[in-house]
């Protein structure tokens, strides 16, 4: 299988600050198998995923895309590489500028590739495929609410059709029976579009039904990795079994889900 | 006598119904846990037995609270029974903390309040509540200032001093919703030690059905504004009843964690592969 | 929006005496009663009448015309001023906002003391080099006020910069001019079109002043702080004379800070319920349990 993100030995210390953010942080994200980045605060998990977009340039170590590095900010490539790895944040409410057009904002990456095309019919199918109806594309964020938003930013990171889309704690500031829409919604995309997600969480739940792999982060350095079946039932990190112990459980349920 | 008795409570906010006809109680020592997505109402509620809601609420119904009815009472009653027999935790710990105030003195605030106690007993008193919420080394943290200390060492705080004057009922409003979730799990379970010791009840708001089913020994769901479904967390699971509540029932179990021995994992992360 | 600023009576005042002044503008460059600068020395000083309303000076020109082209130098003084303490307010609030932290709070002092240095005295020392005109002031208030844009904006920008919709922006490809042009302006629209109406004001006024001290329009223009200089002189004898320019400063300047107020009324808390509050707020907001659109409840 293709490998697509090739992390060795990444570290990123923050100017003036005297612990690094990440250290010595390896990992490689494949075409066609998720991966899942699992850490509390301070686990160096959003640096990680800045470094991966090329939006910063870490202090040690390479980050590759197809083989090639990661280009940083505007530099030579990096036109292309944005195009094939796209980002979804966990604020909805933050997300979206609150003065575009709902319409605007999905079309905002497709105008940025071919700034002259009319992008109308693909904003629609884009609505479509997160199950919103094409009218919504001539309202603005504040009329949307918090899981519509989140499907918006969803739809706009799918318009290019990406290869990768990072999602960092898509799900997390969602109620729940949102967040069961969202978390079904991806599925689907993973499962029959062949999109390959990387869900930066904490929260495993959500690891465990999207991400094929997964890696486990603290304090910047990556503790356990592997096929997430494997990881999450036969954790071998201390760490890893405390995340895994600190989740208060839901008593069993005879019917099934 | 029942702790907290809750009857037909309902709250309006301009022209909106935002609490429509909630009834429960909790016994001496009982812990409840009120369960509700955002604009359920939950929140509301709990204010309500607080006191605290925003000027311009409307309150029909009634609360009472160890016999005494809160609904109508003056805002000065509602004040000494919140410094003394209700305590209070909330979400951010970060607000609920005086910047400029060290922690000593917010942890025996309450109690200084109400008698008057020299310095020295005092000090004593807040390394004492330091200790028993399990914040390291109490001797030097009650001199610290909040900003000091990590999210759940001030929300260690916020409950000590909340549990000070060992007030009979406990308000928590999604106490670890703002919290890591390996602190989440400390910060429960210290909820946990510290109520079976002090012998309060507790009232536990919450979005997040397993952390009420963990702690609590009775579930009550809020949805719309009105209470939908009411029981123990088996009963609950095994029978909603209501449709709002089979649905957040079923989204959680849809979205939460499964340990692998009683679940299809395998099957659905072989498929996303 | 327009129609919410109508409502108000601030934002109907305002609205209105800006609608005057500019009317008056217009007209004057089709029409005045009579030539504004004719003399007619033998009419001077002739009391109000059909034929002149507002009387003449002591050279006998018509004072109704005088007003009316005095509106043009207020209008174009206050144009220059306020697009240039915009443009160059921006371009300095950009610099603010982009520099390493180090550099900012070295340039941030720098803005301070431009900020106090009175606009008065960089009005003197560009007509000391360039002589008094009406362009030299409106320059010389632009350049004062810009200092002040500047301030104001510059926390906008780096907010604007550092939200997440800019963030995405960015990682979708966006150069920077689309970042400017999209996101970052309009988000700071608001407050810059409140500032800009704010020195709207400062600008009609502080033209007048610098017209009335002699360092702005140069005679024979007319202008209105030029004639309350010329006509100070009789104010025992003739004190009527100087109600009409004096009358019309007030009704512009007041206007203008009125128009200000209801603008900032009428943007802010829409901008609140509309989902811009920050993100601490919304999250506590939700864990209240209410949707942050109707922020009115607790």
């Amino acid at each position: 299988m293709t490998a697509l993100f090739e992390l060795d030995g990444v570290g990123h210390r923050y100017h003036r600050s005297p612990e690094s953010a990440l250290a010595e942080v390896s990992l490689t994200v494949r075409a066609g198998r998720s991966l899942g980045i699992v850490g509390e605060s301070g686990s160096g998990k959003t640096t990680l995923t800045r470094a991966m977009l090329g939006l910063l340039r870490p202090t040690a170590g390479t980050v590759a895309y197809r083989d090639r590095p990661v280009p940083i900010g505007r530099g030579h490539g990096s036109r292309e590489f944005r195009r094939h790895v796209q980002l979804v944040l966990q604020d909805p409410y933050s997300a979206l500028n609150p003065r575009m057009s709902i319409g605007d904002i999905i079309a905002e990456p497709l105008r940025i590739h071919s700034p002259r095309g009319n992008h109308r019919a693909r904003v629609i199918e884009l609505l479509g495929s997160v199950d919103l109806p094409p009218d919504v594309a001539e309202r603005r964020p504040h009329q949307l609410s918090g899981g519509q938003r989140q499907r918006v930013a969803i739809a706009r990171a799918l318009g290019p059709r990406p290869e990768v889309v990072i999602a960092d704690e898509p799900v997390s500031a969602l109620d729940v029976s949102v967040r069961r829409q969202v978390l079904r919604l991806l599925r689907r995309l993973v499962e029959h579009e062949g999109l390959t997600l990387v869900v930066v969480s904490h929260d495993l739940g959500i690891v465990q039904r999207l991400c094929a792999d997964v890696v486990v982060m603290q304090r910047g350095r990556v503790v356990e990795s592997g096929a997430t079946a494997d990881v999450l039932d036969l954790p071998r990190d201390p760490y890893t079994r405390e995340l895994i112990a600190s989740i208060p459980p839901l008593p069993e349920r005879k019917a099934s889900a | 006598m029942t702790l907290l008795d809750v009857s037909d409570l309902s709250i309006s906010i301009g022209d909106r119904t935002v609490v429509d006809r909630v009834s429960f109680s909790i016994g001496p020592g009982e812990r409840l846990g009120l369960i509700g997505e955002s604009g359920s109402g939950k929140s509301l509620t709990c204010f309500a037995i607080a006191g605290l809601l925003p000027r311009g609420a409307r309150v029909t119904g009634s609360i009472r609270f160890e016999g005494e009815e809160l609904v109508g009472a003056g805002e000065n009653r509602r004040r000494e029974l919140r410094g003394s027999r209700i305590g209070m935790v909330f979400q951010e710990p970060q607000s609920a903390l005086d910047p400029l105030s060290t922690v000593g003195r917010q942890l025996v605030g309450a109690v200084r309040a109400r008698r008057r106690m020299p310095r020295g007993v005092a000090h004593r008193l807040a390394v004492e509540l330091a200790a028993e919420v399990g914040l390291p080394d109490p001797e030097r943290a009650v001199r610290r200032y909040p900003h000091e200390l990590s999210g759940g060492q001030r929300q260690r705080v916020v409950i000590a001093s909340a549990l000070a004057t060992r007030p009979g009922l406990l308000l928590a409003d999604e106490p670890t919703t703002a919290l890591d979730v390996t602190v989440q799990a400390r910060i429960l379970d210290l909820l946990d030690q510290r109520c079976t010791a002090i012998g309060n009840g507790l009232l536990l708001v919450t979005h997040d059905m397993a952390v009420a089913m963990r702690t609590c020994d009775r579930l009550v769901v809020m949805a719309g504004g009105r209470l939908v479904a009411e029981g123990s967390p088996r009963s609950l699971v095994d029978d909603p009843g209501h449709p709002a509540a089979a649905a957040l029932v079923d989204a959680a179990y849809e979205t939460g964690w499964q340990s692998a021995s009683r679940s299809a994992t395998p099957t659905e992360t072989a498929v996303a592969s | 929006m327009m129609r919410h600023l109508l409502r108000t009576p601030a934002g109907l005042i305002g609205s209105t005496s800006l609608a005057l002044l500019l009317a008056s503008a217009a007209l004057s460059l089709v029409w005045t009663p009579y030539d504004p600068l004719a003399v007619d020395a033998a009419n001077g000083w002739a009391p109000f009448s059909a034929a002149h309303p507002l009387g003449t000076d002591a050279l006998g020109r018509d004072q109704v015309s005088a007003l009316l082209v005095g509106a043009r130098v207020t209008v174009a003084a206050t144009v220059v001023a306020t697009a240039l303490s915009a443009v160059l307010g921006i371009a300095i609030a950009f610099v603010l906002a982009l520099t390493p932290p180090a550099v900012t709070s070295v340039l941030q002092r720098l803005i301070d003391i431009a900020v106090a240095f009175p606009t008065l005295i960089v009005a003197i020392i560009l007509v000391t080099s360039f002589g008094a005109s009406t362009l030299v002031a409106a320059i010389a208030i632009g350049l004062a006020a810009s200092v002040v844009v500047a301030r104001t904006v510059a926390p906008e920008i780096r907010s604007a910069l550092s939200s997440d919709f800019v963030l995405l922006a960015e990682a979708a490809g966006a150069g920077a001019g689309r970042i400017l042009f999209r996101h970052v302006l309009p988000t700071i629209a608001p407050t810059l079109l409140v500032r800009v109406t704010q020195i709207m004001a400062a600008a009609a006024l502080a033209e007048a002043g610098l017209s009335y001290l002699g360092l702005g329009t140069p005679a024979p223009t007319p202008s209105w702080g030029r004639s309350l200089a010329d006509l100070q002189a009789q104010i025992m004898l003739r004190p009527e004379y100087l109600a009409a320019p004096a009358i019309a400063i007030v009704i512009v300047v007041l206007g203008l800070n009125l128009l200000g107020d209801a603008l900032r009324d009428g943007l802010d808390p829409r901008a609140v319920v509309r989902g811009d509050a920050n993100r601490t707020s919304r999250r506590r907001a939700r864990a209240a349990g209410i949707r942050p659109e109707r922020s009115v409840v607790v």
